[in-house]
C-alpha cells in the first residue's frame, strides 16, 4: 500500500505546542484567587460529561479575556495540576495514560483563569471516564455549507485517541467532483462505499483495501443509487435511488430545501452485479428513501412518504419509518410491510434510521417536513426502544439547531451524529453515550488539537461515521481508481 | 570612462520609463483588473495563514505575492508594486547578464521577460506569484553567481535546489538553467576539469523534485512542475506563461553565448530596442482586454456603491454586456432613475437586470449586490456564498466575507456573522470595518439605526417560502407586499415585466406603486402605459394618466412611421432607441 498522507504533524509537534502554551502563558501561580459563581464560559462546553478512555485530549479555550489559565484534573489516582496561557492544550501521552487509570472513575475539574491581572476560581465541573471506548476512528466529509455549488470537498478519517487525521479522497484529484457519504459496512474499515460523481465516477467499494468502481444503476433503474447501507453479510447493500432537486428558502434561519420528486429502493448484490427491486418498496404514489438493514439482515427499514405535488405542498411531505423483510438467501425482499413510526400519528417526517449493532435501539431524526432535515433547526434525534417502542426524545442530546446523520459505534454505547448547534450553520460532530439502560448522555464535540479550529473553520463535518479500525484506502488510490478504471455495470 | 557613465544613465532613464509606463498602465488604463484580483483572495495575518502556506512547494512566494496582492484595494498601490516587481526582474536579468559576460549591446534584452510578463499579467486569471518566484528563482541565481569558490557555489547549488523549489514551485527551472548556462560561459567561475558534467546532475535533480514533491503532496505533477498557484485555474497552463518562464530562465545566459555584431553597433541596438518596444507595445495591447475592464469597472462601482459614477461612466459609453448592464440598473435604481432612464441605456433583457444563476465566480457578485439592495437578504447571502465557493483556486474572498457578514448581521444570525468579522480582523484593509461590525452583534437596536442594515432588516422577507429564480417578478411583489415602502422593489418589478415585454403583467402591477410618493410617472411607464392605451384606443381622450406632451408627441409620430414605413427601424432608431416603443418593436 502506498504510504498514507498524514496531514497533522507528528508527536513532536504535540509537544513544542504544549510547551510553547506552557511558555506563553508563563507558568503564572495563581495569587488572592477569588472564587465566582458564573458557570465557566468554555469551549467548546466540556463540562459534565461522559468520556470514553479512548478521547484526544479535550483541549478548550475561555471565551473571555483570560490570559492565563490553570486546570486541576482530580482523578481517584492521581491529581494533576497544569498551567496554560489562553487555550488550555493538555499534553498526549499524558491524557493518555491519566485516562487510562481512571476508566470507571468520576474526574474534578477545577479551572482557576486570570482576567485582567486578577484569578478567579470557577465551578467544578465532572468527566465520568465510562469504561466503553469509542470506535477508534471516524471519517467526515468536509465541505463548506453551500447551496449548489460546492468547490473543495473531502472525506477525511480521523483518530479518535489522537488528533491524526488523513484525506481518503479529495475531488481535487477527480475532477472537481462531488463526493457523498462515505458508510461503512459492521464498523470496519474493512468495507466501505461512497459515491463518487463526475464523468468518470461511481460508486467506490473497498473490500479489504481492494478497491472496485460500480456502476449502480441500469435501463430501469437510471436514477443511480443515493443513500444506503450493507447487509451484515456485506455482499448486498441497499440503496435509494433518487431524484433530488435543490429549493432555496426566503428566510434567514432557513437555507436549502431538497425534496425528491422519485425515490425508489433497490438492493445491489456485489458478487453478481445485479439490481434487484420490490413493488413494495418501488411505488409510483410513494417516495421512499433512507433504507437500512437491521443487524441480523433480515430486516429492512426506510422512510415513505406519499408523492404530492411538489414544492408547493413541501410542508405537507411527512415521511414515516417502515420496515419490509428480506431474505438474504434467496434475496427476496418481502411482501409484507410493516409500519414502525406513523408520521401522521407523530406530526413529523422521519429521516435516517440506523439501529444500534445490538439491535435494541433504532436512531432517527424527525423534522417538521420534508426529507433534508440540515437546514431545519427543529430537526432532533429520537430514539427507539424497539423492543418496547417506546421513543425517547432524547433533551439531554438535542439543541434548538439541526442535530443528525448519526452513527452508532459498534458496541452500541455510543454515537455519534453532525450538529449545527454552535451557529446554525456550520455541523461538527458530536458524541453521546449511551448507558446500558438506553439513556443518552449530553453530547460533546470531536476535540481538535487547537480549541479555536471551529472557530476558523469554514467547513462542515457533515456524515460523520464511525469504524472499529482504519481505512486501507488512501486519495491517491480514489485518483487512480477514477481516472484509471472503467466502472464496473449493473444489471 | 565618459560613455560608460552615459550608458549606465540611459539604461537607468531606461528602465525608470520602464517601470513608469507599468504604472500607469495599471493605475489608469487597467486599474479595474487590480481590484478584481484583491477580491479573490483574503489575506490573513494569522499563523495558520502562513502555516498554510509552508505545506506545498511555491506557497511561500505566493504568501508574498498574496501579502502584495492585498494592496491592489488601492489600484494606484497596485501599480506602484507591480512596476517594481517588473522592473527588479529586468534590474536582475540585466545584472546576471553582464555577470556572466553578456556584452553590453544585448541590454535591450534584460526588458524581455518583464514585457512577457506584463503581457501575461493582463490576464485576469494571471497572479502574482509567478512574477514572485522568478524574483526570488533570480535572485538564489544572483547569489550563486556571487560566490567566487566554485565548489562552494556547486555545493550551493545542490543545497538551493530543493529549497527554492519548496519556496517558489516550478519558476525554480529559471534557477536551474541559469546555473546550467552559466557553467557554458568563460567567465563563470568553475572547477578544474570539466564542469559540463555538472549539468546533467542539476537536470536530473531538478525533475526528480517535482516528482518527490508528488508523493508528499495532493498536487498533480503537471502543477508540481508548472507551478501551483500561477495562474487562478490550477490545471491550466497558458502559453504566455511558460514563455515568460523560459525567457526568465534563458535571458540572463545567453546573451554571453551570442557575440555582438563586429559593426554598427548603435544602429543594431536601435533596431533590437525598437523592435522590442513596437512588438511588447502591440502585444500589451492586444492581451489587454477592454471590454473586461469596463465590466470590472462597474463591478467595482457598484461594490464601492458609487452610483453617480456608474451612471456617469455609462453616459459615457453605452454599457453593452449583461454584466455591466446590471449594475447600471441598479445605480439608476438606487438614485431613483430606472424608471425614468432604464431605456436611455443599452438593454439586454432581464439577464441586464437581474441575471440568472450561472455556476461561476464572478457573474453572480452584481446580482448578489441587487438582492442585497433590494432587501432579498437570503439571495444576496447565497450568490455571494457560491460565488466565492467557485473561486477556481480555492481562496476566499473579502468581499465575500463583508457581505456574508452584513447578511448574516441582518438577519440576526450573529455567531456566523462574528465568525467572518473575526476572519476580517486578521486583514490589513477590512479590519477597521470588521471591528465596527463587531460591535452590531447582538444589537439590535444598534441595528435598527443603522442607516443601510436598519432599513434592509425592514425590507427583507420575514415569511418563509421557497425562493423562485424563474418567476422573479413574483419574488418582487411579495417583497413590496411586506414592505410597502420598499419602492426599489417596485421599479425592479416593473423593470422586470417591461424588459420581459410583458405588458400584462406590467399593466397588474403598475398600481401598486400609486403610494410609494412619485411627484411624476416615470417615463419608460409612460411609454408603456401610452402604448396599451394605443392598442384600445384610437385617440388619447379619457386617458388616465398623467402622461406628458412629449410622451404624447412622441408615441404618435413613433406608430405613424413605424405603421407607415416597410423598414421603419433605421428611421426610428435615431430619435427613438431610447425608449421602450422601440426596446418593445426592435430588441430581441
Amino acid at each position: 500500500m502506498k504510504k498514507e498522507r498524514i496531514l497533522k504533524r507528528k508527536k513532536a509537534y504535540h509537544y513544542l505546542v504544549w510547551i510553547i502554551c506552557l511558555l506563553a502563558g508563563c507558568v503564572p501561580t495563581p495569587k488572592q484567587i477569588e472564587d465566582t459563581a458564573d458557570p465557566i464560559p468554555m469551549y467548546p462546553d466540556y463540562t459534565d460529561i461522559m468520556i470514553p478512555t479512548n478521547i484526544a485530549p479535550l483541549n478548550f479555550l475561555l471565551r473571555n479575556e483570560a490570559d492565563a489559565m490553570q486546570v486541576t484534573l482530580e482523578g481517584k489516582s492521581k491529581e494533576i495540576q497544569l498551567s496554560f496561557g489562553k487555550k488550555a492544550i493538555f499534553p498526549l501521552d499524558l491524557w493518555e495514560s491519566f485516562l487510562e487509570k481512571e476508566v470507571g472513575n468520576r474526574l474534578r475539574i477545577t479551572v482557576i483563569a486570570r482576567i485582567q491581572g486578577k484569578w478567579f476560581r470557577y465551578p467544578s465541573f465532572y468527566w465520568q471516564v465510562v469504561p466503553e471506548k469509542l470506535d477508534s476512528y471516524i471519517s467526515y466529509r468536509l465541505i463548506e455549507p453551500g447551496y449548489e455549488v460546492w468547490n473543495k470537498i473531502q472525506l477525511r478519517e480521523r483518530e479518535i485517541k489522537t488528533f491524526e487525521e488523513r484525506v481518503i479522497a479529495d475531488n481535487k484529484d477527480t475532477d472537481g467532483s462531488c463526493m457523498n457519504c462515505h458508510i461503512y459496512g459492521n464498523k470496519k474499515g474493512s468495507l466501505s462505499m461512497f459515491h463518487l460523481r463526475g464523468k468518470q465516477g461511481g460508486t467506490i467499494l473497498n473490500r479489504n483495501g481492494y478497491l472496485r468502481k460500480l456502476r449502480l444503476s441500469n435501463d430501469s433503474l437510471p436514477d443511480g443509487a443515493v443513500y444506503g447501507d450493507f447487509h451484515p453479510s456485506g455482499r448486498l447493500a441497499v440503496f435509494s435511488t433518487n431524484i433530488i432537486i435543490p429549493a432555496l428558502h426566503s428566510l434567514g434561519s432557513k437555507r436549502l430545501e431538497v425534496y425528491d420528486t422519485t425515490s425508489d429502493l433497490v438492493i445491489a448484490d456485489f458478487r453478481k452485479r445485479r439490481l434487484i427491486t420490490s413493488p413494495q418498496t418501488s411505488r409510483k404514489d410513494e417516495l421512499e428513501t433512507f433504507p437500512t438493514f437491521s443487524p441480523d439482515g433480515k430486516w429492512i427499514y426506510y422512510c415513505s412518504a406519499p408523492i404530492l405535488p411538489l414544492p408547493d405542498s413541501i410542508r405537507s411531505l411527512k415521511y414515516s419509518l417502515y420496515r419490509i423483510s428480506f431474505h438474504k438467501d434467496t434475496k427476496e425482499w418481502g411482501q409484507q410491510v410493516e409500519t414502525v413510526w406513523d408520521a401522521k400519528k407523530h406530526n413529523g417526517s422521519a429521516c435516517h434510521p440506523k439501529i444500534s449493532p445490538d439491535g435494541k435501539y433504532l436512531l432517527f431524526t424527525v423534522a417538521d417536513y420534508g426529507t433534508f432535515p440540515i437546514w431545519h433547526r427543529e430537526t432532533d434525534l429520537r430514539m427507539m426502544n424497539l423492543q418496547t417502542g417506546q421513543i425517547d426524545s432524547l433533551p439531554a442530546v438535542n439543541s434548538d439547531k439541526s442535530d443528525t446523520y448519526h452513527s452508532w459505534s459498534s458496541n452500541s454505547h455510543w454515537f455519534v451524529f453532525a450538529s449545527k448547534r454552535d451557529d446554525g450553520l456550520y455541523g461538527k460532530p458530536y458524541f453521546s453515550y449511551v448507558d446500558s439502560t438506553g439513556k443518552a448522555y449530553k453530547p460533546f464535540v470531536l476535540p481538535q488539537e487547537d480549541p479555536e479550529h471551529y472557530d476558523i473553520t469554514l467547513k462542515s463535518y457533515n456524515i460523520p461515521e464511525l469504524s472499529t479500525s482504519e481505512l486501507l484506502f488512501d486519495a491517491e488510490e480514489i485518483q487512480d481508481i477514477y481516472n484509471e478504471e472503467e466502472a464496473e455495470i449493473f444489471k | 570612462m565618459e560613455n560608460t557613465r552615459k550608458y549606465m544613465y540611459i539604461k537607468g532613464i531606461a528602465s525608470l520609463l520602464f517601470g513608469c509606463a507599468i504604472c500607469l498602465f495599471w493605475g489608469h488604463y487597467y486599474p479595474h483588473h487590480l481590484h478584481y484580483h484583491e477580491q479573490f483572495q483574503l489575506f490573513l495575518f494569522t499563523p495558520e495563514y502562513i502555516a498554510d502556506k509552508w505545506i506545498y512547494p511555491g506557497g511561500i512566494a505566493e504568501y508574498v505575492a498574496e501579502f502584495l496582492t492585498q494592496f491592489y484595494f488601492f489600484a494606484w498601490a497596485g501599480a506602484m508594486i507591480l512596476a517594481i516587481v517588473l522592473v527588479l526582474i529586468q534590474q536582475q536579468i540585466n545584472w546576471l547578464a553582464k555577470r556572466m559576460g553578456a556584452s553590453g549591446f544585448w541590454y535591450p534584452l534584460s526588458f524581455l521577460p518583464s514585457i512577457l510578463l506584463w503581457v501575461f499579467l493582463c490576464d485576469e486569471n494571471a497572479l502574482l506569484a509567478l512574477p514572485i518566484s522568478i524574483i526570488l528563482a533570480l535572485f538564489a541565481l544572483i547569489i550563486q553567481r556571487k560566490i567566487t569558490n566554485p565548489w562552494g557555489q556547486i555545493l550551493y547549488t545542490l543545497l538551493m535546489m530543493p529549497v527554492l523549489y519548496w519556496i517558489v514551485g516550478g519558476a525554480y527551472f529559471i534557477f536551474i538553467a541559469g546555473v546550467a548556462i552559466g557553467h557554458c560561459v568563460k567567465s563563470a567561475p568553475s572547477i578544474p576539469g570539466k564542469p559540463y558534467i555538472w549539468i546533467p546532475i542539476y537536470l536530473l535533480l531538478g525533475i526528480l523534485y517535482p516528482l518527490l514533491a508528488q508523493n508528499l503532496t495532493q498536487y498533480p505533477l503537471l502543477s508540481l512542475m508548472t507551478g501551483i498557484d500561477y495562474y487562478r485555474f490550477p490545471m491550466i497552463v497558458p502559453n504566455i506563461m511558460l514563455l515568460a518562464i523560459v525567457a526568465a530562465a534563458v535571458t540572463p545566459g545567453a546573451p554571453a553565448l551570442l557575440p555582438p555584431p563586429a559593426r554598427a553597433t548603435k544602429v543594431w541596438t536601435g533596431i533590437v530596442s525598437a523592435l522590442l518596444l513596437a512588438g511588447g507595445g502591440a502585444w500589451i495591447y492586444a492581451a489587454s482586454d477592454p471590454d473586461k475592464e469596463e465590466a470590472m469597472k462597474y463591478d467595482y462601482l457598484a461594490r464601492m456603491k458609487q452610483w453617480n459614477k456608474i451612471i456617469k461612466t455609462a453616459e459615457n459609453k453605452t454599457p453593452n454586456s449583461p454584466f455591466s448592464v446590471t449594475c447600471l440598473n441598479l445605480a439608476l435604481a438606487k438614485t431613483g432613475q430606472l424608471g425614468d432612464r432604464m431605456f436611455h441605456f443599452y438593454q439586454n433583457g432581464t439577464e441586464g437586470l437581474i441575471p440568472t444563476f450561472q455556476r461561476d465566480f464572478t457573474s453572480p457578485l452584481p446580482t448578489s449586490e441587487i438582492f442585497y439592495h433590494l432587501g432579498m437578504i437570503n439571495s444576496s447571502q447565497r450568490y455571494m456564498f457560491e460565488a466565492m465557493e467557485a473561486i477556481p483556486d480555492y481562496k476566499k474572498s473579502g468581499r465575500a466575507y463583508m457581505r456574508l457578514a452584513e447578511t448574516n448581521l441582518i438577519n440576526g444570525q450573529y455567531v456566523v456573522a462574528a465568525k467572518y468579522l473575526r476572519a476580517l480582523q486578521h486583514t490589513l484593509f477590512y479590519k477597521r470595518w470588521a471591528t465596527n461590525a463587531m460591535s452590531y452583534l447582538n444589537n439590535e437596536e444598534k441595528i435598527e439605526k443603522h442607516p443601510e442594515w436598519g432599513w434592509l432588516r425592514k425590507a427583507r422577507y420575514t415569511e418563509d417560502f421557497l425562493f423562485s429564480d424563474t418567476e422573479m417578478d413574483v419574488m418582487l411583489g411579495l417583497l413590496l407586499q411586506h414592505n410597502k415602502r420598499n419602492r426599489m422593489a417596485f421599479e425592479y418589478m416593473l423593470a422586470y415585466v417591461l424588459q420581459k415585454k410583458d405588458l400584462e403583467r406590467f399593466m397588474k402591477y403598475y398600481p401598486l406603486g400609486k403610494d410609494l410618493g412619485y411627484n411624476h410617472i416615470p417615463i419608460s411607464y409612460q411609454e408603456a402605459l401610452i402604448f396599451v392605451w394605443t392598442q384600445q384606443h384610437p385617440n388619447f381622450q379619457g386617458l388616465p394618466w398623467s402622461i406628458s406632451r412629449n410622451v404624447l408627441e412622441g408615441v404618435s409620430e413613433f406608430a405613424r412611421i413605424y405603421t407607415t414605413q416597410k423598414d421603419s427601424e433605421p428611421i426610428l432608431r435615431p430619435k427613438y432607441e431610447k425608449t421602450f416603443w422601440y426596446y418593445l418593436l426592435f430588441r430581441k
